[in-house]
């Protein structure tokens, strides 16, 4: 049932009263999480095997909104000739549908959640608060985050959450939001199909029970760039949740 | 969405300090129309395993290749299922307009169209959705109803249930049909459960599909799919014949789901042909891990070739083998092996005590009892009983009887000599004036059996007397191939199915209210029974349910995809459609053309029992009472004469 207005306002200015000012206000995204991300986490590739577990033949680029350009460019690839960064394959667009385990954690401060890879050894960093992208630009660009509540919870909160907020977030559950710019060309796959500077990548991450009780997230990635594709691009990406992190397998950016 | 509310207006003045809050309300409903997030209502605009949703160079229009189930988990049993698929059997008439499954519909090719339901109250009871292939709709019941029991029907679409949990409508699915997880006979089983979860983000839709198969395998199978939400509601047309495509470039408002049925796409040898791969054969092993050069195996469906660390066995098999995978053979072996252990997971018969009563369709009741099911015509005149039940149950049969009918029982149909099926007939049969309530006068219900029935049950047994008190016999035993009576306003057919279970078999076949009662000959519980004893074959059960078939006809699918049609009711499990009766008829066929293969190669029964013939159907129809060992038993005693 939704909050009424008022209720709102009673919660808040209760939560004014208990938690004063000086308490750390970027932590609140990190407690008032409606879903918890944090842990490690491997991809489970059921769909496009062989787009993902191996690297595609030149020339292989089915099931992509390409035009011309970008397709002349994929086109032209051969991996002998490819001697650029091989990281390149592991920037924001692509980088979750990478094999691969991840591991997310807050970082200090809760205004911050890191997703990091083994595979490639990529970090990324998601940041919370409404803050406008900043920095140079790099395969994982930069990434802003925010929760989208489930349905019955009212956005609109005070800058440190109390205890009963932090239970009512996490009862409404929800989505977590990142939109990613500032990127620095790179390849879709790593056959050579390009992304541009002008890609930006909108991610949702859905926490989600398998019959048997397991947790999964599952991440819908909406790659939009005007300079290669003719439409947005638009995945999901299947992640399990490990129970440790001894499957931990760091290895450096690979072209195959 | 950023939304400044009055609250906030109020925190801001009181405290200054604090932060825009950069969360937003979910737009959680999914009604509309969802399209392909690229550029196609209905087909193309895939953009994940667009090969094997599209256009890979499958069978027919496209699709999967061959005997590539890349990323699944399959068990032994379910990888012996692939492995025996051949495409040809779309061919087949009663294949040919069969739905996808609810585990893959939102792979095929389609714009599903999304509506909510609301009762009088303006309270939600379901989402409703058309629009995936063959437009097979399918309900999400809001209202907290519950599953229905086991025994009832299971159909393309299942039964599935939703509740919103935050942002996403989590659906159960349940009560499936025998389907696939990718079009070229990967298996979903008839016990699998589905998780739905659907998500929307905007424009977006996401849907992810859980599949949880105890049958065919090892662990819950996960894919994702994404839509868009469509500008305009499409126009669907259908084209003008039987099964009939749109061409590949057709516009939209060109475009089909289709209207089906079946037809001779293809003459076969067999006048009932179930095309099938013997272990071993499926000439397509292979060729997609030649083709992508890996291992044979990746394409086999373990479910370890899913995750991250079978990249390092990938390259470890490509430094051993650079150029071309089918020479170099597989990690797991070189060749296609056959079943290497059966798959536990029998399923024993239904404990509970009782029976329960189910409306099948037109005037015919299924009674649900702990060992089998009977069948209950009722109208007008009375009440007509196929099958009579297991001994020392007559009571609890003559009460659910009157649960639906107070009016006499007439007529009685033995369907065979079993002991479920004439198991109280002394009892049924001997009621005055037919009376359920033990309280009427005049004439005893008849009972009517193949003549055999008759003979069985008057047979002298060992001590010399009767195995069955003469109360017991037909009292209307009929010669022949057919008998036929018409009450309660509807013809009936009782058709003779010599040397099937036994050969006293009957099936009867309601006309009007177009159900078949199938005795011993079907079963959803457990492999084909055969009295040997008593002349059962699998060679005539094979014939009894291919006779089933010719008299079953599915809807004509026109606008929207009709689950029903003939229904038969089987010896013991649920309600059967068609289909489901078209999937045990191609086990048995299949099972069957196994064995003869194996005997004609002149390998002994051991030999036979050791490549484990059935492993893909034996965690599913294996029961304590009539294990796979003891069919094999029955079909290589049969079949090597």
């Amino acid at each position: 049932m939704r909050r009424t207005r008022g209720t709102t306002a009673a919660i808040l200015a209760t939560a004014l009263l208990v938690e004063p000012a000086s308490a750390s206000a970027q932590a609140v995204y990190q407690r008032l999480a409606p879903i918890d991300l944090t842990g490690t986490w491997v991809s489970v590739v059921t769909e496009d095997w062989h787009l993902r577990m191996i690297t595609p033949k030149p020339g292989e680029f089915e099931g992509l909104p390409l035009n011309d350009e970008a397709k002349k460019l994929a086109a032209a690839w051969t991996p002998s000739r490819d001697t650029r960064d091989a990281c390149q394959s592991y920037g924001a667009p692509s980088i979750m549908r990478i094999p691969g385990r991840v591991k997310i954690s807050w970082q200090t401060g809760g205004s911050v959640l890191q997703i990091q890879t083994d595979a490639g050894q990529q970090t990324r960093l998601l940041h919370f608060g409404g803050v406008s992208p900043r920095g140079q630009v790099g395969w994982q660009g930069y990434s802003v985050a925010s929760w989208e509540y489930g349905r019955g919870f009212d956005p609109i909160v005070p800058p440190a959450a109390n205890a009963p907020q932090e239970t009512q977030a996490r009862a409404a559950g929800g989505t977590l939001k990142v939109v990613t710019t500032n990127l620095k060309p790179g390849y879709l796959r790593k056959n050579g199909v390009p992304f541009s500077e002008q890609a930006r990548v909108t991610e949702y991450l859905e926490l989600e029970l398998d019959p048997r009780g397991t947790p999964w997230f599952v991440v819908t990635t909406i790659l939009s760039d005007p300079k290669y594709l003719l439409r947005d691009f638009v995945t999901s990406s299947n992640f399990k949740k490990e129970p440790d992190d001894s499957k931990w397998h760091p290895t450096a950016c690979s072209v195959d | 969405m950023r939304r400044l509310s009055v609250s906030l207006q109020v925190a801001i003045v009181a405290s200054g300090v604090v932060l825009l809050w950069a969360g937003a309300a979910a737009q959680g409903d999914i009604v509309g129309v969802w399209q392909q997030p690229g550029n196609g209502l209905l087909r193309g605009g895939q953009y994940e395993d667009q090969l094997e949703r599209c256009c890979g160079g499958g069978a027919g229009m496209g699709g999967p290749a061959a005997a590539d189930y890349l990323g699944i988990p399959l068990n032994e049993a379910g990888r012996a299922r692939a492995l025996a698929h051949d495409d040809s059997l779309w061919e087949v008439p009663e294949h040919q307009c069969q739905p996808h499954a609810a585990a893959y519909a939102y792979w095929g090719p389609g714009a599903p169209t999304i509506s909510a339901v609301f009762n009088d109250s303006q309270q939600l009871v379901a989402y409703h959705i058309e629009g995936t292939f063959r437009r097979l709709p399918r309900d999400i019941w809001m209202d907290g109803r519950p599953h229905p029991p086991e025994y009832a029907r299971h159909t393309w679409a299942g039964f599935t249930t939703g509740e919103w949990k935050g942002n996403t409508l989590v659906a159960t699915t349940t009560h499936l049909k025998k389907g696939w997880v990718r079009r070229n006979g990967a298996p979903v089983s008839d016990q699998a459960k589905l998780l739905t979860y659907y998500s929307r983000h905007g424009d977006v839709l996401t849907v992810t599909v859980f599949v949880d198969d105890p049958v065919y395998f090892t662990e819950p199978y996960i894919k994702s799919t994404d839509y868009r939400l469509a500008a305009t509601v499409p126009t669907a047309q259908f084209a003008p014949t039987g099964n009939a495509a749109a061409p590949a470039n057709a516009a939209v408002t060109d475009e089909v789901y289709f209207r089906c049925y079946g037809t001779e796409q293809v003459i076969f040898s067999d006048e009932h042909p179930v095309p099938n791969w013997l272990p071993g054969k499926n000439p397509s092993v292979g060729e997609k891990a030649a083709k992508i050069h890996v291992p044979i195996e990746a394409t086999l469906g373990y479910a370890e070739t899913a995750y991250p660390e079978y990249i390092e066995k990938i390259k470890a098999w490509r430094a051993q083998h650079p150029t071309d995978a089918r020479e170099a053979g597989a990690v797991k072996g070189t060749t296609q092996a056959e079943p290497a252990r059966p798959v536990p997971g029998a399923r024993g018969d239904e404990a509970a005590a009782g029976i329960s009563a189910m409306h099948v369709q037109g005037n015919v009741w299924m009674l649900v009892t702990p060992s089998g099911n009977l069948a209950l015509q009722v109208g007008p005149e009375g009440a007509l009983l196929v099958d009579t039940g297991r001994g020392g149950t007559g009571d609890a049969v003559l009460a659910a009887i009157r649960q639906i009918t107070p009016l006499p029982l007439r007529y009685i149909i033995n369907t065979s000599a079993g002991p479920t099926e004439v198991g109280n007939n002394a009892v049924l049969g001997a009621l005055k004036g037919g009376a359920t309530d033990r309280r009427g006068s005049g004439p005893t219900p008849a009972v009517i059996g193949q003549e055999n029935v008759l003979a069985h049950l008057s047979t002298p047994a060992g001590d010399g007397k009767p195995g069955f008190p003469a109360l017991s016999w037909p009292s209307d035993p009929y010669v022949g191939r057919k008998r036929s009576i018409r009450y309660n306003g509807e013809a009936i057919d009782i058709i003779h199915q010599p040397n099937a279970y036994s050969d006293a078999d009957s099936i009867v076949y309601f006309r009007k209210s177009d159900v078949i009662v199938s005795g011993e000959i079907l079963s959803t519980k457990r492999f084909p029974l055969v009295d040997r004893a008593h002349g059962g074959t699998v060679t005539g059960v094979l014939a009894g349910l291919n006779t089933m078939l010719d008299i079953a006809v599915p809807a004509v699918i026109v606008e929207s995809f009709d689950e029903d049609g003939t229904l038969i009711i089987p010896s013991s499990g649920r309600v059967c459609d068609r289909d489901d009766l078209t999937e045990y008829r191609d086990m048995v066929h299949i099972a069957r053309s196994r064995m003869l293969n194996m005997v004609s190669g002149r390998r002994s029964l051991d030999e036979i029992k050791v490549g484990h013939p059935l492993v893909d159907y034996d965690g599913r129809y294996r029961i304590p009472e009539w294990t796979t060992s003891m069919l094999i038993d029955a079909m290589y005693a049969e079949l090597s004469k």
